[in-house]
């Protein structure tokens, strides 16, 4: 059964070699080497600010569907969520829809595919300030149970503010920003099915004992041309169950060793009534000729649970997105992770290539596949396979 | 011997971590009509690993199980151009490293792991230039790995894949700095095998 699966793998890498690709922590490979350039959130995630819609409309994606005579400056000017109209600083409103379609060993006796709801919300951004020094912005979504999820019964179950924060400039280049956001850590990797994302607990869900990516607290960050560094503390999601509510701190730092690359180091440490985590990781971005990058993540989990034996293990990943044309990238994907460092551990490997297009501005859809093995001292056994389909709306 | 290959991919990798703060040359382009084409020769480090179909045998019947071969790569290549985009890789590479084999069947037990086997794998490839940084090319490979599979009381009769294997394969060079390139591959093989992916690191000359 494996034979028919290699030849559509193979297929597949063949016709994505034909197209295009890139992602987002890729963006160095235009040149934009912080976050802060084009999200209200210096780590990124959050909303796009003004020059990050425009950017997103008049750089990133594909101007196909627009006259020739018409240039990019008068596709950005339409970027707003108003179109061109010019809304005043204090509505910057967002929607955001995306949602994966998964297959999992197509073809094979055991496929089965799944619908997941990553992501359906709606926020408002109030900026005081032309230079957005001083802004609040907050977001409420519809969030699948996670016991629900691609178990048929997906839907919009409950609504919560997935983030909300406050953000100043108090004195120039350090930043502060008090509320319900993403911890710091790492590449942001928008890829939650990731290794690099899965096992660090940076789970999209609530009430998960290895914990979510949202947390209440404050980060502290401080940007500067050649390097940026951000502190973290927080204090737990207050939609999670209050064993499962992570507090601790975290870390990242990253510094310009080159013309579009950066070499960087992240440390967390939480805990939980359920399981007392620790993170450490080295991370690099490389920008290639324009719109082209490489992402690279080594890192160290240490999980301890309650009443449980420490367990410490390694992640690595290797990311590249690579510009065809103007909005069509191939990406490729070479992840690892390990749970602990013991023979009897097995080694998880995962291998994939596929398309990220944005066909026009507001719109992304992705394509990819993925080959999981498990390499073990102990047995072997058949590997599986991933395809994806995914699409982002973004207002 | 997976953990050694894990730790070794990594080394490679954290080495290669630090190649990565060179300038890139500035690359002076003679106008399309005066391309002459140019080539390169590569060496390079590479992780690899494939799957094999077992096939067991016993006085009382058969049953079928899987091989995983993960190892290293030694790998020379020559990469020629003659047009702008458009240009072939050769490959050969001399193989080695370690397999593990059956564990989940219910039929035959059979459970072996660091069964060391060596080999050569070669292969040509159309291959297209991106960019200036970044080529990825596709073709056909052969591999030929040698392996002496152990056989136990219950398991009279072992055969794993093919000695001698072909199939398709593709893979991204990107290239960091003048010298130092990053390669991944993707393919399969044919004959009582499947997925074969690699990861390495290489120097340009």
């Amino acid at each position: 059964m494996i034979f028919p699966q290699t030849l559509i793998g193979i297929i597949l890498l063949l016709l994505s070699f034909s197209t295009t690709s890139w992602a987002y922590p890729e963006f160095i490979g235009y040149g934009y080497s912080s976050c802060l350039t084009c999200h209200y959130n210096g780590q990124g995630g959050s909303p796009l600010n003004d020059y990050g819609r425009a950017l997103w409309s008049a750089e990133i994606a594909s101007r196909a569907f627009y006259p020739k005579d018409m240039t990019d400056e008068q596709i950005a000017a339409q970027s707003g969520f108003f179109g061109s109209w010019q809304a005043p600083l204090w509505l910057r409103p967002h929607i955001n829809h995306r949602s994966l379609e998964l297959w999992l060993n197509p073809g094979g006796s055991n496929s089965e595919s799944k619908y997941l709801q990553m992501q359906t919300e709606a926020g408002l951004t109030v900026q005081a300030d032309e230079e957005g020094r001083f802004l609040a912005t907050a977001t409420w979504g519809h969030v699948v149970y996670p016991q629900k999820y691609g178990q048929g019964t997906e839907g919009l179950d409950h609504f919560l503010a997935t983030e909300y924060y406050v953000r100043a400039e108090v004195v120039k280049s350090w930043w502060v920003y008090v509320g319900l956001m993403e911890k710091v850590f790492g590449i942001r990797n928008i890829d939650h099915t990731s290794y690099q994302r899965t096992y660090q607990g940076f789970n999209v869900q609530n009430d998960t004992p290895d914990g979510a990516s949202q947390s209440q607290g404050i980060v502290i960050h401080k940007i500067e041309d050649k390097w940026e560094l951000a502190l973290n503390y927080f204090i737990g999601n207050p939609y999670d169950q209050s064993s499962f509510q992570q507090k601790g701190v975290s870390a990242i730092g990253e510094y310009e060793v080159g013309e579009k690359k950066r070499l960087g180091i992240s440390l967390m440490t939480e805990t939980s009534d359920v399981l007392r985590k620790e993170l450490g990781a080295i991370h690099y971005r490389q920008g290639l000729t324009k719109g082209s990058a490489l992402l690279f993540e080594l890192g160290l989990i240490q999980d301890t649970p309650e009443g449980g034996d420490r367990a410490a293990g390694s992640y690595g990943m290797l990311q590249s997105m690579l510009e065809m044309s103007r909005g069509y990238n191939l990406t490729t994907t070479i992840e690892h992770y390990n749970k602990e460092f013991k023979s009897s551990s097995p080694d998880l490997w995962r291998v994939g290539a596929g398309i990220l297009a944005f066909p026009l501005p507001r719109l992304e859809i992705r394509a990819g596949f993925f080959n999981e093995r498990q390499l073990s001292r102990m047995s072997s056994q058949d590997d599986s396979w991933e395809v994806q389909g995914q699409i982002h709306v973004s207002l | 011997m997976f953990r050694y290959n894990a730790i070794l991919f990594l080394c490679v990798f954290f080495v290669g971590l630090f190649s990565h703060a060179q300038q890139p040359k500035t690359v002076h382009r003679k106008p399309a009509q005066a391309f002459q084409g140019f080539s390169h020769f590569n060496l390079e480090l590479s992780y690899i690993s494939w799957k094999e179909f077992v096939s067991l045998g016993s006085p009382t019947g058969s049953d079928k199980t899987y091989g995983d071969y993960v190892g290293n790569a030694v790998t020379f290549e020559y990469e020629q151009y003659w047009l702008p985009h458009w240009g072939a890789i050769a490959e050969v590479s001399a193989i080695f490293g370690q397999a593990s084999l059956g564990g989940r069947q219910t039929g035959i037990a059979y459970q072996q792991s660091d069964v060391t086997w060596w080999g050569v794998k070669g292969s040509y490839r159309g291959a297209y230039r991106i960019s200036s940084q970044i080529t990825a090319s596709v073709g056909p490979m052969i591999l030929n790995r040698q392996i002496d599979l152990p056989t136990t009381a219950s398991a009279t009769s072992v055969q794993s894949g093919a000695t001698a294997n072909f199939g398709l394969t593709g893979d991204i060079r990107l290239i960091l700095s003048p010298h130092f390139i990053i390669r991944s591959e993707l393919g399969g093989l044919f004959q009582d095998a499947s997925t074969l992916w690699s990861l390495g690191v290489g120097y340009r000359f």
